[in-house]
């Protein structure tokens, strides 16, 4: 224990300072890490959270970020009539990873291929906008990697990557 | 094993932001202080939990949460650097009845602060019946006043 003048104390300035020097770039770091938060690179809303591809006539809406065990969704909108029904793949890597809990409105069928997992729809050959919501439950972490192709009625996406956070 | 990583990540992870936010934060707790405090608990049970609520997860978490006090405590006992890391050292915001400005505005405090503790601890009147504030590790400030004051 040091001694300072006339009260004996274990004061360590040098100590403090580097204390609060470090606090200050830890706090910058948090600041970024909000900044991060907001723009939606740790998932679960933001601009960058999610990623919008089209696949012939359809348009994908699928998280670039998850987070392990949330809950999310993907939905599938197609803008054109399906007399014949549709037809949406998951890419086997994405469906290896993403446990499907509900798919709204149901498939007719699901079929597991060596793509991946095929959802068949009944559909009505009227126009207008068909939309398909799938709720997700990512499984496990995962660094950002590609998860393979969509597919919506033989058109597909391109190889898109998903981020599932800690 | 996921729960044993849980407790160890958010244990870690919460002294870590503790430790850098500063004493402050523990010690001079306002109202706002306080519903922070309530927040970060209630976000962190979540995050500790997850969706698992069975009796051996809570067991688990708990152990793992105490041996990591204990662990720590150890640690520190053993490692006089550790326990500067992990608790820090007192700062003098007064030292021989002179102010330190600098000390004040890195733990975000003021003379009025160091007040509130001089009229608890001795009922002193004024800043120059101060000889010495200290901010202890435990975040409290003590006051020694000058003789006679």
């Amino acid at each position: 224990m040091s001694s300072t003048s006339s009260i004996d104390i274990d004061v360590d300035r040098r100590l403090q300072e580097r204390h609060w020097f470090i606090s200050r770039i830890l706090w910058v770091i948090m600041l970024a890490l909000v900044l991060v938060a907001l723009l939606g690179l740790t998932g679960s809303g933001g601009a960058l959270s999610r990623q919008h591809v089209a696949a012939g006539a359809a348009e994908l809406d699928i998280p670039r970020v998850g987070r392990w065990s949330a809950t999310d969704h993907l939905a599938v909108k197609v803008d054109q009539p399906a007399p014949n029904g549709l037809e949406i793949l998951l890419p086997a890597k994405f469906a290896e990873i993403f446990a499907v809990e509900a798919v709204s409105p149901r498939p007719s069928s699901v079929t597991a291929t060596a793509e991946g997992h095929r959802y068949t729809f009944d559909s009505s050959a009227e126009p207008g906008q068909r939309s398909i919501v799938f709720s997700i439950r990512p499984s496990r972490i995962l660094l950002s990697s590609h998860m393979g192709r969509f597919e919506v009625n033989g058109a597909r996406t391109a190889d898109l990557p998903i981020a599932v956070l800690p | 094993m996921d729960s044993v990583i849980r407790g160890v990540a958010i244990y870690l992870l919460l002294v870590v932001i503790i430790r850098a936010t500063g004493r402050r934060t523990m010690a001079q707790a306002t109202p706002f202080d306080f519903v922070l405090l309530l927040i970060v608990a209630e976000t962190t049970q979540q995050a500790l939990l997850g969706d698992d609520f069975s009796i051996t997860n809570a067991v688990i978490l708990i152990v793992t949460l105490f041996m990591l006090d204990v662990g720590l405590s150890y640690l520190k006992r053993w490692s006089p650097s550790v326990s500067r890391l992990i608790d820090g050292r007192p700062t003098f915001l007064i030292h021989d009845g002179q102010i330190d400005e600098r000390a004040l505005k890195k733990t975000r405090m003021d003379t009025s602060d160091v007040m509130v503790a001089a009229r608890a601890q001795h009922g002193l009147e004024r800043l120059d019946q101060i000889k010495h504030a200290v901010l202890e590790n435990d975040a409290g400030i003590t006051i020694i006043p000058r003789p006679g004051a």
